[in-house]
């Protein structure tokens, strides 16, 4: 086993915040996956963009071996990642209970597919994993591989939920009763955003949806129905219309799951729980601001609620937009000047 | 082309004594276990290639469409490409322009919405391209 490399503070975004900034490589997916940088290349543009120090990675994508890693792999990410003074900020594991068609996952292999990802991010000196299950039983189960491997265990709180959901209020209920500090939430921006993101409806609209089935959509959206009801009055309205669900690939149901519309007030409410942020975003606009997600207000939650971590950008264009029609690391060299901004309005404030 | 509806590529199309190869990118954001692919669906100058005549080559292994349901332990990595071999009486030569039509059927494995049943996606690119020489990466 590789030893964990020594935990490395990051420089604050803005002096006298906790709040540090960084990237996740989904960010630059697309250019990944056409092959365009190996990873030390893709490594190199992020260092010469100044968007770092925070690397978070999704597994699934960036390990060939997944859910492993091979000794020559973590050797290789060393060396490409440690000449970058890059901290790790947060692996993504990910659950594929789905895997084998005749069944699901048992709760044994729900165990050993997580722990082996577990595994990997210890030997990468990644010191928080992101997970996407929080069943009592494998949690509980899994908390003595965290102490093992000195490991934050965060569940991803997404679209369509929010902190005060119903299942997040039992996941809240199951981390009061283990009572263990390696356990928190990843928060993903996508659960408080005010709108839905111009650039989905873009690229529905170029899915064949007109003026009118966006505007239907929109208000289906804006509705508090958890994500089964509005996915199903949504395909129902689309049959109305002669529609095929599946022109629009994963998005008749995703549009739910990629956007959500809680209070971003509702942050406080699980701060001291937030272990790690996915700082979501589609696009900048030309006054600099994402236009469907509020990052002032949002901020200003996390800088009120003392909040101590990374923001680790996530550009999520790349699911409507075509390879080159944006360019990612030039957003999210944007979106950290709109996060800085928002922070440095935010001391102001609390000082005020 | 956007990561969730991104089959073909400008590369796509290689040359095979046997007819086509067609080199195929994940539809989605991460790597998916072969087991994900639902079906592929191929169409050449507008007429639909029968299933069971397609092959499917993840680097040194050959699968048919029907046997890639098995495959819950062979990782078709996001930066690969998913050989579809095409029989065709005429293989078309190197720098032939071809219309070909391929849809990729996804079954999100980590997304689950109830016991069995998960988000998919549907892929459906139809593109004119040229074929060019050697094995495909």
């Amino acid at each position: 086993m590789t030893a964990t490399a020594p935990a490395r503070p990051a420089q604050p975004a803005v002096p006298g915040s906790g709040i540090a900034l960084g990237l996740t490589l989904y960010s630059l997916t697309s250019e990944w996956a056409a092959g365009r940088y190996d990873l030390p290349g893709l490594l190199d543009v992020v260092d010469e963009a100044g968007i770092g120090p925070g690397i978070e990675i999704v597994a699934s994508q960036t390990i060939r071996s997944y859910p492993e890693v091979t000794p020559e792999f973590v050797r290789a990410w060393r060396e490409a990642f440690d000449r970058h003074g890059f901290v790790p900020s947060s692996f993504g594991c990910n659950l594929d209970m789905g895997r084998r068609r005749d069944r699901d996952m048992t709760p044994d292999e729900e165990y050993e597919f997580t722990v082996a990802q577990f595994r990997s991010a210890h030997a990468l000196g990644f010191p928080l994993v992101r997970i996407q299950s929080a069943k009592p039983e494998l949690i509980r189960r899994l908390l003595p591989v965290a102490e093992e491997l000195d490991l934050t265990m965060a569940w991803e709180l997404h679209a369509p939920l929010g902190p005060n959901s119903p299942k997040v209020l039992e996941i809240r209920e199951t981390y009061a009763e283990l009572g263990s500090e390696r356990l928190g939430f990843v928060a993903d921006f996508s659960a408080t955003m005010r709108a839905m993101s111009p650039t989905i409806l873009r690229k529905l609209g170029r899915m064949g949806l007109g003026r009118e089935e966006l505007d239907r959509l929109q208000e289906i959206w804006a509705t508090d129905a958890d994500i089964d009801a509005r996915h199903g009055e949504f395909v129902e309205y689309l049959h109305s219309r002669g529609i095929a669900p599946e022109t629009l690939g994963s998005f008749a149901r995703l549009a739910f799951n990629m956007h959500g519309h809680v209070d971003p007030a509702e942050w406080a409410d699980i701060m001291p729980l937030i272990r790690h942020v996915h700082a979501k975003f589609y696009d900048i606009d030309e006054r600099g601001d994402e236009p469907a997600i509020d990052y002032p207000a949002i901020v200003r939650e996390f800088v009120r609620g003392g909040y101590t971590g990374f923001f680790s950008s996530e550009w999520e264009g790349h699911a409507f937009a075509d390879l080159d029609e944006a360019d990612p690391v030039d957003l999210v060299r944007k979106q950290h000047d709109l996060i800085r901004r928002s922070i440095s309005a935010a001391l102001t404030d609390k000082d005020a | 082309m956007a990561t969730g509806d991104t089959v073909l590529t400008d590369d796509s199309l290689v040359h095979r004594p046997e007819g086509l190869g067609i080199a195929l990118t994940v539809p989605w954001y991460r790597s998916l276990w072969l087991s994900s692919v639902s079906d592929i669906a191929v169409a050449v100058e507008g007429r639909a290639i029968p299933t069971e005549d397609l092959r499917v080559e993840l680097g040194e292994r050959t699968f048919r469409v029907g046997e890639l349901a098995d495959q819950w332990d062979v990782l078709w990595f996001v930066q690969d490409r998913l050989l579809v071999v095409v029989p065709l009486a005429g293989p078309p030569a190197e720098g032939q322009q071809v219309d070909v039509e391929v849809t990729v059927d996804l079954r999100l494995p980590y997304m689950q919405i109830a016991p069995q049943k998960y988000v998919t996606n549907h892929a459906s690119n139809r593109r004119s391209l040229a074929v060019r020489a050697g094995a495909a990466r």
